[in-house]
């Protein structure tokens, strides 16, 4: 494995039935990146994040996390090992408030079982203000705090993927995925968006990104993988990519680009 | 001479444990049949084949019906009831959770338990053997006629069954619906009409396993639940949505719960037969003859 | 656990002091009440918290019954050790059950506690020599409380405030556990399991773990009943109750444990207003739930208060957005 990897994936494939939503994925991730992965609907984008985050068990291949295999991992193990996501359709816990989904977001940060909290014991009141207080950070952070006992149902969807961002950071992971971060923004909040992502790799986070908005992708990736019908057909940064024929040909030559 | 008996005896246990057995594979057949359409578990299931026996006898005692026009009245008025179920406590849910559709359907078992309590009280009601002569030896056992007319019934249930799933275009629709709900739809088939039709069809085939059984236990209000239980049992035996094991796993299922009885203790019968259903679950939950992998399990 | 909390902690340990003195003559009816709030306050920690359900919630009720009983009858040990073993044997039930079925997901859980309900109530009826079978046992000690024994003619004022001492504890208890990081996880897991999976939550366990203790409250109201009512027979352990504590969990409203003590409450009172309910209970149970379900599902609790928010809405003086807080 490259030193500075972060996440190394070998020989990735997933199956469903006849169907091959993955056949032979590969990459490195470098610590510290944003790397993105794009390609038409239906490349297997998403399933490639559900691989890696123990939402679907690949059918063949490796997938190392700061060099610890990952396949085949429940999802709760790969989240402790510090893998964060979110979703393309947002799974923000609608009964809950904003603050509640971000402090569940806080969960591997946090160690209280059933005994410390039905006895209420000191160092659960210790752990609960500590969680309280980085939940509220990362909601100030997305300029959200304001919005923090209000029930996640209520609001917009914009300030909904902010939430699930929020949650998502608060895990504190060391990879975040995100899936279509920017569908549905228009070009001033991608911009924005673009920032955050650009802000949280200066952090130190590597960030993996799947997503449809090439002018993003192009520019703030610092390496970009293209599947197409679960086969990676080009890989490089994101110059090479948009020179690349193959891509041209199957993916951005319908984009003006 | 004790060998023969023993025989004999084991004979007798495993023929009236084939006739029990052939009313839990309906019912569990009728389990199959919403399952497939809806992932649904109904668990006003058993209150279908209760029904079944009810209207029979009023049927009979009520209107003076033939046996056979009573059996066919009943199972029209119950598949009517499983259609009405379906229109006005299912449908109107938008995404209900499966929380919400077990809950829905318990409502549903305790309505229609209650409804025959105030209308029909407590009482346990029989009738008559729908076929008159006497008992038959077969193997050195003895058996009713009534017994090997509910044996012949599901198996013409289950001939039925496999012809209009296999050759019949509504049928064709249903396997359709229950494989994949988007692809039916969009190759033109109505699925809520496929999913009223299944509560209709299911329904009918428990208010006829219901009927068929009156002559042999009677039928009682809270004669569902258990009935109920043990179809659900053989349909997990057989790994659910799947009928023609579901034949296999009820008859397995009559037998080894008569046997039992004959053997150990007939109090504990009921709890022989649900231990089963435990053990299934948690040792094969996709059934005896199901592959591992609980492919429709990730639909709910 | 937030001051909305305390405050009905507060207020309902004022009414549960008052009441014998304020309605001498009903007081007493709260008593099987109180008994049932305890088994539905661990029911909506299951139902409405983690979002599993339970149809054999009755067997664990009569495990905690039965075993104080012959424990105390039989044996001659104290209620208070009773308790305890009675828990003990209905965790090893609980995991029994709950491991295998909520591997599996939605309707096992549902059918295996169901199944088990049913297996459960045959024991208790054919295994005469340990139960007493279908008449059950009597002479079953009242329970000592600090040397102060439950007996006439005091005794129904002094059960009352037991019991319900009882529930308040349990209303502790959970009120404690749902406002931490288990049960927000908890929550979090009803509303979608796979992404609070992946958020670090390891669901089956939580779940496992939800179901246990939820049997242990229905255990600890089995062995106050065997004690309060100083008799058991299997009649009030069959499936039927175990659905009588749905519904009255779904009555009161399945996402607060408050739902659970006022569904109890309710429910309970039924057989009181409608004289000679026996054969209408079944229909009304029916009834009731399917209504709820589908025009009511946040439970009558959280209704009304949804109601009383709305009407404050629609007036003129409405007010300004406060931060609404959820128990």
């Amino acid at each position: 494995m490259t030193p500075d990897a972060i996440l190394e994936v070998r020989e990735l494939s997933k199956r469903f039935g006849g169907v091959h939503a993955l056949e032979g994925v590969e990459c490195i991730v470098p610590e510290g990146q944003v790397f993105a992965v794009i390609g038409p609907n239906g490349a297997g984008k998403t399933t490639f994040f559900n691989c890696l985050t123990g939402v679907t068990r690949p059918t063949t291949g490796s997938i190392r996390f700061q060099n610890r295999p990952l396949a085949g991992l429940p999802s709760h193990r790969i989240a402790e090992a510090g893998i964060a996501r979110t979703w393309q359709t947002i799974r923000l816990f609608e009964h809950m408030t904003v603050l509640e989904n971000v402090l569940v977001g806080c969960h591997t940060r946090g160690s209280t079982g059933f005994p410390g909290a039905i006895l209420r014991l000191p160092s659960q009141r210790r752990e609960e203000r500590r969680l309280r207080e980085a939940a509220m950070n990362h909601l100030q952070r997305l300029e959200i705090a304001h919005l923090a006992h209000r029930p996640v149902s209520s609001l917009p969807f914009l300030q909904q993927r902010r939430v699930e961002l929020a949650r998502a950071l608060a895990a504190e992971p060391k990879l975040l995925l995100l899936d279509e971060p920017a569908a549905g923004l228009n070009t001033r909040e991608t911009g924005q968006l673009g920032e955050l992502i650009l802000s949280i790799r200066e952090q130190g986070l590597t960030v993996l990104l799947v997503e449809h908005d090439m002018s993003l992708v192009m520019e703030i990736s610092d390496q970009v993988l293209v599947l197409d019908h679960g086969v990676p057909i080009a890989e490089g940064p994101p110059r090479q990519i948009q020179e690349n024929e193959k891509v041209i040909a199957i993916y951005l030559g319908s984009e003006a680009l | 001479m004790s060998d023969s008996a023993g025989y004999s005896n084991l004979m007798q246990f495993v023929l009236s444990g084939l006739a029990f057995g052939s009313i839990y594979a309906m019912v569990a057949i009728g389990f199959n049949i919403i399952y497939n359409a809806t992932g649904i578990i109904n668990l006003a299931q058993g209150e279908f084949v209760m029904l079944g026996g009810m209207f029979l006898v009023w049927g009979q005692d009520e209107l003076g019906l033939p046996v056979w026009a009573a059996v066919a009245v009943s199972v029209l008025i119950v598949a009517a009831i499983g259609v009405a179920f379906e229109r006005i406590a299912i449908r109107p849910l938008r995404n209900p959770s499966v929380l919400v559709l077990i809950i829905i359907t318990i409502a549903g078992s305790f309505l229609f338990r209650g409804a025959v309590l105030l209308v029909w009280g407590d009482r346990l009601f029989s009738c008559d053997s729908f076929l008159s002569g006497d008992s038959i030896w077969i193997l050195g056992a003895i058996i009713t006629r009534q017994r090997i007319l509910i044996f012949g019934t599901l198996l013409v249930v289950g001939g039925i069954l496999a012809v209009f799933f296999g050759y019949t275009i509504l049928g064709k629709a249903m396997r359709a619906t229950a494989f994949n709900r988007t692809a039916a739809r969009l190759v033109g088939i109505n699925t809520r009409t496929m999913v009223m039709f299944a509560f209709g069809l299911s329904a009918a085939i428990g208010a006829l396993a219901g009927a068929v059984v009156v002559p042999v236990t009677g039928i009682a209000w809270e004669h569902g639940v258990l009935l109920g239980l043990k179809g659900f049992a053989a349909a997990v035996l057989g790994g659910l949505g799947n009928n023609a094991a579901a034949v296999v796993a009820g008859l397995l299922l009559g037998v080894i719960e008569s046997v039992a009885a004959g053997t150990i203790s007939t109090d504990y019968k009921d709890a022989i037969a649900l231990s089963a259903l435990l053990i299934v679950l948690f040792i094969r939950p996709a059934g005896l003859f199901g592959r591992a992998e609980l492919t429709r399990l990730g639909q709910l | 656990m937030g001051l909305k909390n305390l405050t009905g902690l507060v207020l309902l340990s004022l009414a549960v002091i008052v009441l014998p003195y304020a309605l001498p003559d009903f007081y007493f009816k709260l008593i099987q009440i109180g008994i049932y709030a305890l088994i539905c306050i661990g029911l909506s920690l299951l139902l409405g918290y983690a979002g599993q359900i339970s149809l054999g919630h009755a067997a664990f009720y009569a495990l905690g019954a039965y075993t104080s009983a012959i424990l105390t009858v039989r044996y001659g040990w104290s209620p208070w050790l009773a308790v305890w073993v009675g828990i003990g044997l209905t965790i090893i039930l609980a995991l029994a059950i709950g491991i295998p079925s909520l591997r599996l997901q939605g309707h096992y859980l549902a059918m295996a506690t169901l199944a088990f309900g049913e297996i459960a109530f045959v024991v208790a009826t054919a295994w005469v020599a340990l139960t007493g079978g279908p008449s059950g046992f009597g002479h079953i000690p009242k329970w000592n409380v600090f040397g102060y024994r439950l007996v006439p003619p005091r005794a129904d004022q002094a059960i009352f405030y037991f019991v319900w001492a009882a529930v308040i504890l349990g209303l502790l208890v959970a009120l404690n556990l749902i406002n931490s990081r288990v049960g927000r996880a908890l929550r979090a897991i009803h509303d979608g399991e796979q992404a609070a999976d992946v958020l670090g939550i390891p669901t089956a366990t939580y779940k496992i773990k939800i179901f246990v203790l939820s049997a242990a409250y229905a255990s600890v109201a089995g062995s106050i009943y065997a004690h309060v009512s100083g008799y058991v027979n299997p009649g009030p352990f069959s499936v039927e109750h175990s659905i009588l504590f749905i519904t009255m969990v779904i009555v009161g409203g399945m996402r607060t444990v408050w739902g659970g003590v006022a569904g109890a409450c309710l429910m309970g009172l039924l057989p009181e207003l409608l004289a000679d309910l026996e054969h209408w209970r079944f229909a009304i149970y029916g009834l009731i739930l399917l209504i709820i379900m589908m025009f009511i599902p946040q439970g009558i609790l959280l209704g009304v208060r949804d109601l009383i928010a709305w009407s404050l809405e629609k007036l003129p003086f409405r007010k300004a957005d406060s931060p609404g807080e959820t128990e």
